[in-house]
């Protein structure tokens, strides 16, 4: 092997190793991020429960609208009774 | 050479390594945010599912409140005309009485409103138990107001400019005191003149 050759070779392997050095780097950084991600995850998930707990009461408003709707007809009623007190009242 | 070929394989085998590494460190990361977000993707459909109750269960009940609201003054004017009708009406006197034109010296609020009571110049015999009046006047039932209304003594010609309530204990609208009692049972009882007397200075 002559001297330029093993030159070469010495810088690529020293190249290498930089190139290693860079990928645990970048990949550091990669699981950083990640890490970040998956905690954002977790307060999303918390808040998406909590809109969850808040939205369950829902099922509730058919039930609210049934009442006004037997409100309604009482109040019918009451118009009813009252239109016939109120002839023989007058009368 | 040899040297050179160990440091060569040592780079490439770091260089696997570390990626086999990290990758699988991302790897199961991105698996446990996955799952998450599986997990999120459940509530949110439970969420939309709830909030499809929402509006058409609110226009109900607006629709139906609408209803309700412009049923209520219908109800209202019925109801009215029947308290109206069943109502007995107080018999008009064969001889209506003659217009009178209103009398006497009307009393302001606007300066008992702003917490100014003037001084005047009566007190009553309630507040002299001692009977040291000079003179006596009948206060008619309804007359005793607060301060400000001249008392009207019918053994005095009338109205008595002179003679005024001051801190009236009779008057529901002043402070307690045993005149008040007084005041109030002989109202309750339907008398037509009331026992309080008053003393002009």
């Amino acid at each position: 092997m002559n001297p330029t050759e093993h030159t070469l070779w010495v810088s690529v392997i020293i190249v290498g190793f930089v190139v290693v050095v860079a990928v645990a780097a970048l990949l550091s950084l990669l699981i950083y991020l990640i890490k970040r991600i998956d905690r954002r995850v977790d307060t999303i998930g918390a808040t998406l429960t909590a809109a969850k707990a808040n939205t369950a009461e829902t099922v509730l408003i058919p039930q609210v609208a049934t009442g006004v709707d037997a409100v309604l007809a009482e109040g019918l009623q009451h118009h009813l009774f009252l239109g016939r007190v109120l002839g023989k009242v007058k009368s | 050479m040899t040297a050179l070929v160990v440091l060569t394989v040592i780079v490439i085998v770091l260089l696997i390594a570390g990626l086999a590494v990290y990758l699988y460190w991302a790897g199961t990361l991105l698996d446990r945010i996955g799952g998450k977000l599986e997990g999120a993707a459940d509530i949110v459909r439970g969420i939309v599912a709830d909030a499809e109750l929402i509006g058409p269960g609110v226009e109900h009940i607006n629709q139906t409140g609408g209803v309700v609201a412009g049923a209520l003054p219908l109800l209202y004017g019925m109801a009215e005309q029947i308290v109206a009708g069943v109502t007995p009406a107080e018999p008009r006197p064969e001889v209506p009485e003659p217009a009178r034109p209103a009398s006497g010296t009307r009393r302001s609020r606007l300066l008992s409103g702003v917490g100014y009571r003037p001084e005047l110049p009566v007190r009553l015999a309630a507040a002299d138990p001692a009977g040291a009046c000079d003179r006596r006047v009948d206060v008619p039932a309804g007359r005793a107001r607060p301060s400000g209304d001249a008392i009207d003594d019918p053994r005095h010609g009338g109205l008595d400019p002179f003679c005024w309530l001051r801190d009236v204990p009779a008057c529901p609208y002043w402070s307690a005191s045993p005149g008040v009692a007084a005041l109030t049972t002989l109202r309750s009882a339907g008398a037509e003149s009331v026992g309080l007397t008053g003393e002009c200075s």
